[in-house]
C-alpha cells in the first residue's frame, strides 16, 4: 500500500504539473471506480478545458453515475486521481428537491446553501430560463418528473460563470421545447467559459459539438 | 507487514499454516488449565467448589473487553487507512466477542444462583457486559443491514469506533447507578481472594482463551473471505449470462 | 454561518409542512405513559415513585420513533449530495439536523411533560428538575439519534436497526438523566445534572464528525 501511496503521490505532482502547463480546469488521471467489492472502471484518462463539453456514453452498468459522484466528491476513486480547479454543480439521478417545498423554496433554500444569487430576481431569472414559472408555487409532490427536473436544471443557472456542470441523464423526462431551452443554457454556459460533462443516452446540446468519453462495461464477456 | 497482508490470497494462505498450531496450543492450554482448574487447586473456603466458575468466567469477562478493544482497533485501521483486512478481521471479531461475552454472562449466572439465590442479580460488572453485548449484537447487525453486503463495512466501523469511546462512559455511569441503588453490596463478584495456587489455572485459562480467540478470528477471516470470492464470481457470472449472444461493442479496454 | 441557519430554516418548513407529524409523536408519548398505569395498575401510591423513570422511558421511546426520518428524505431526494458540494461543512449540516429534529421532535414532548407527568401522578415539586434534566437528556438522545440514523440509514430493518444501535448508548443518559429529575434539597444543580450535561459534551464531539463520516460518501444505491 506505501508503494502505491508513493505511485499516487507521484502522479499527483505529475497531474498538477501537467494541468498547470495545459490549462485543463479538470483532470481525470488513470482512475478506476469501484462500487462496494466490485470494480465497475479502470483506466479512465479524461481532460477537459474552459468551454468544453462531454458527453459520457455507455451501457448500463458501466459506471456513468458512478463517475460523476466521484467527480463531484461523493465516491473516492479507487485509483488514480481527480483534479477540478472550478466550482462544481451536480444535478444527478436525483434531483435534489424536497416535495413538501414548491419549486422556488427549493431553489431559494439552495441558493442559501451556498451563498449564490444574493437577489431574489435571479432566482425569477433561473425558474423562466426553464419556463417553470407557471408551476413554481405548487409543492414539488404534484409535479411531474419532467417538471421536477426544471428545477433541478434551474439550479445551473444560479451557479457561477466558469463552474463545471456535472449533469445525469439531463434531458431524461423532459418534452423538446424543454431539452431544447437547455441546450440553450448550456450553449451560453459553454460560451461563458463554463464546462459540462453529461451522462446521456439521448441526445444533448448537439450545436455545441461535445465531445464523446465512451464507457465500456468492463464486467461484461469481452466479445 | 499490515502491507503484507493486505492481500486475501495470501492472508488465505497464511491463515491455513496458523491455523492448526495455534489451536492445538489454544487447546493443550484449556486443558491443562481445566485440569489445574477443577482438581488440583484449592476450593474456595466461603464458596467451595462454585467458585471453579472463575475460571471461566473471569477469561471469558477479560476476552469480551479485549474483542471489543480490538474490534475497535480494526474498526481504526478501516477508517483512517482503509485497510482492506481490517473490515474482514471486524466481522471476524465481533461475533466471537459476543459469544465470550454471553459466556461471562451465562456463568456469572451458573455462578451467581448457588452465591445469591437468584439466577439474575444486576450486578455492575454483569449489567455491563450485558450492555457490552447490546454493542456487540449492534455491530454485528449493522455490518449486516444491508441488501449490498459490503455497503455494511464502514457503518459497522464507525458504530465500533462510537462504541468503544462509549465504554468506560457506561462502565462509570452503571457504578453510579449500582452504588446509588444498593448500597450494601450483595457480594464483590471477583472477589475471591487470588491465592498463587488459584493463579496458576487461571493464567493457563488465561492464555488458552487468548489464543482460542485467536485461532477462532483466523478461521472466520478465512472463512469470510472465501465468502466474498464466491460473491465476487457470482456477480460475474450473472454479468456474463445477461448479455446477448451477438456480439457486443469491442472498447479500448482489450 | 447562513448556510447552517438556512439549513435550519429548511428543515423547519419542511416539518411544517407536515406539521400533523408532530401530533404523531405527542400521541406515541401518550399512549406508550397510558400503558404503563394499565399494566401496573392504577394506584398512586405505586405511580407515583415510578412515574419520573416511566416518563423518561416513554420519552426516549417516542423520540426514538422519530430517527429514521432524519436523514432519510435528505438521502432519497439527493440533497445530501448538495451539502455535500456545498461550503457547508458536514459536521456542522449534521448539527443543523439535530437542532432541527430536537425543535420538533424534543421540545413539543418537553412541553407536554407537565401534563401528561400527571397521568402517572407526578409530584409538583419534581417538575422543575425533571423537565431541565429532560431538556438535556432529549437533546443527548436526539445527537445519539444523529449517530444512529447515519449510520443505519439505507439498512434493511433501518428503523429497528437504529433502535438496536442508539439505546444501550443512551442508557448513561437514562441513569443519569432520571436521578437528575429528582431535586436535591436546596441545590438547583445536582451532581447527576453536571453528570448528564457532561455525557451530552461527549457526545457534542462526537456524534457530528462520526455522522459526517458515515455520510461522507452515503448514496441511495440508485443508478448505474
Amino acid at each position: 500500500m506505501s508503494s502505491a501511496a508513493a505511485n499516487t503521490a507521484r502522479t499527483n505532482a505529475e497531474t498538477n504539473a501537467k494541468t498547470k502547463a495545459s490549462n485543463a480546469l479538470l483532470r481525470l488521471d488513470n482512475i478506476a471506480i469501484m462500487r462496494g467489492q466490485r470494480l465497475i472502471q479502470q483506466s479512465l484518462t479524461h481532460d477537459m478545458k474552459a468551454g468544453g463539453i462531454t458527453l459520457v456514453t455507455g451501457p448500463n452498468g458501466s459506471g456513468k453515475s458512478s463517475l460523476l459522484r466521484a467527480i463531484a466528491g461523493r465516491l473516492a476513486p479507487a485509483q488514480g486521481s481527480i483534479d477540478c480547479n472550478v466550482p462544481i454543480l451536480y444535478v444527478g439521478h436525483q434531483d435534489g428537491l424536497s416535495p413538501a417545498l414548491n419549486g422556488r423554496q427549493n431553489l431559494q433554500s439552495w441558493a442559501k446553501l451556498n451563498e449564490y444569487a444574493s437577489a431574489d430576481g435571479e432566482i425569477e431569472q433561473a425558474i423562466d430560463a426553464l419556463n417553470a414559472t407557471n408551476f413554481a408555487d405548487l409543492p414539488v409532490r404534484v409535479l411531474s418528473r419532467g417538471q421536477r427536473r426544471r428545477f433541478a436544471l434551474a439550479r445551473l443557472c444560479l451557479g457561477p460563470e466558469q463552474a463545471l456542470w456535472l449533469l445525469d441523464e439531463p434531458s431524461a423526462g423532459l418534452d423538446i421545447d424543454t431539452s431544447q431551452l437547455l441546450d440553450r443554457v448550456i450553449s451560453r454556459h459553454l460560451d461563458k467559459g463554463g464546462m459540462v460533462m453529461a451522462a446521456t443516452h439521448l441526445p444533448l446540446a448537439p450545436q455545441t459539438r461535445p465531445a464523446i468519453l465512451a464507457l465500456n462495461d468492463i464486467n461484461g464477456a469481452a466479445a | 507487514m499490515f502491507d503484507y497482508l493486505a492481500n486475501p490470497t495470501r492472508f488465505v494462505r497464511i491463515a491455513d499454516v496458523l491455523f492448526r498450531p495455534v489451536a492445538i496450543l489454544a487447546t493443550g492450554l484449556i486443558l491443562v488449565g481445566l485440569y489445574f482448574a477443577l482438581f488440583a487447586s484449592p476450593a474456595d473456603y466461603q464458596q467451595g467448589d462454585t467458585v471453579r466458575i472463575m475460571y471461566v468466567h473471569v477469561p471469558a469477562a477479560w476476552l469480551a473487553v479485549l474483542g471489543y478493544v480490538a474490534m475497535g482497533v480494526c474498526a481504526l485501521f478501516y477508517i483512517v487507512w482503509r485497510h482492506p483486512l481490517a473490515d474482514i478481521a471486524l466481522r471476524a471479531m465481533a461475533p466471537v466477542g459476543a459469544l465470550f461475552a454471553l459466556l461471562t454472562l451465562v456463568t456469572g449466572s451458573l455462578w451467581g444462583k448457588p452465591m445469591w439465590g437468584a439466577w439474575w442479580v444486576w450486578d455492575a460488572r454483569l449489567t455491563s457486559m450485558l450492555i457490552l453485548f447490546f454493542f456487540y449484537v449492534a455491530v454485528i447487525a449493522l455490518a449486516n443491514g444491508f441488501d449490498r453486503a459490503e455497503r455494511g463495512s464502514r457503518p459497522a466501523a464507525l458504530l465500533a469506533l462510537v462504541g468503544v469511546l462509549n465504554v468506560p462512559i457506561v462502565k462509570f455511569s452503571v457504578d453510579w447507578w449500582n452504588t446509588l441503588h444498593q448500597p450494601a453490596s450483595l457480594i464483590r463478584s471477583g472477589g475471591v481472594s487470588i491465592d498463587p495456587s488459584m493463579l496458576t489455572p487461571l493464567l493457563f485459562m488465561l492464555a488458552g482463551f487468548h489464543l482460542y480467540f485467536v485461532a477462532l478470528v483466523i478461521l472466520r477471516m478465512k472463512a469470510l473471505l472465501i465468502e466474498r470470492r464466491i460473491t465476487s464470481l457470482q456477480l460475474r457470472q450473472a454479468r456474463q449470462t445477461a448479455k446477448p449472444v451477438h456480439p457486443t461493442n469491442t472498447g479500448p479496454n482489450a | 454561518m447562513n448556510a447552517f441557519i438556512q439549513q435550519i430554516q429548511r428543515d423547519l418548513a419542511i416539518a411544517w409542512a407536515s406539521r400533523l407529524d408532530i401530533g404523531v409523536i405527542l400521541l406515541f408519548f401518550v399512549i406508550i405513559v397510558t400503558m404503563f398505569p394499565l399494566a401496573i395498575g392504577p394506584q398512586p401510591e405505586i405511580l407515583r415513585p415510578l412515574a419520573v423513570p416511566l416518563l423518561w422511558i416513554a420519552a426516549f421511546l417516542s423520540i426514538l420513533a422519530g430517527f429514521d426520518r432524519l436523514f432519510a428524505a435528505d438521502l432519497r431526494d439527493g440533497w445530501l449530495d448538495q451539502v455535500a458540494l456545498s461550503k457547508l461543512p458536514l459536521f456542522a449540516y449534521v448539527i443543523a439536523k439535530a437542532v432541527a429534529h430536537w425543535l420538533v421532535s424534543g421540545l413539543p414532548l418537553l412541553l407536554a411533560v407537565p401534563i401528561v407527568g400527571l397521568l402517572l401522578q407526578v409530584e409538583s415539586a419534581v417538575l422543575p428538575s425533571l423537565v431541565i434534566a429532560l431538556l438535556i437528556g432529549t437533546a443527548a438522545l436526539t445527537l445519539l439519534g444523529v449517530i444512529g440514523a447515519s449510520l443505519a440509514s439505507g439498512a434493511r430493518q433501518a428503523g429497528g436497526l437504529m433502535a438496536l444501535l442508539v439505546l444501550p448508548l443512551a442508557l448513561p443518559v437514562l441513569i443519569f438523566g432520571v436521578l437528575a429529575s429528582q431535586p436535591e434539597a436546596g441545590s438547583f444543580m445536582s451532581p447527576h445534572l453536571k453528570l448528564l450535561a457532561a455525557v451530552l459534551m461527549v457526545l457534542l464531539a462526537i456524534a457530528p464528525p462520526v455522522a459526517a463520516a458515515a455520510l461522507a460518501e452515503a448514496d441511495d444505491d440508485g443508478g448505474a
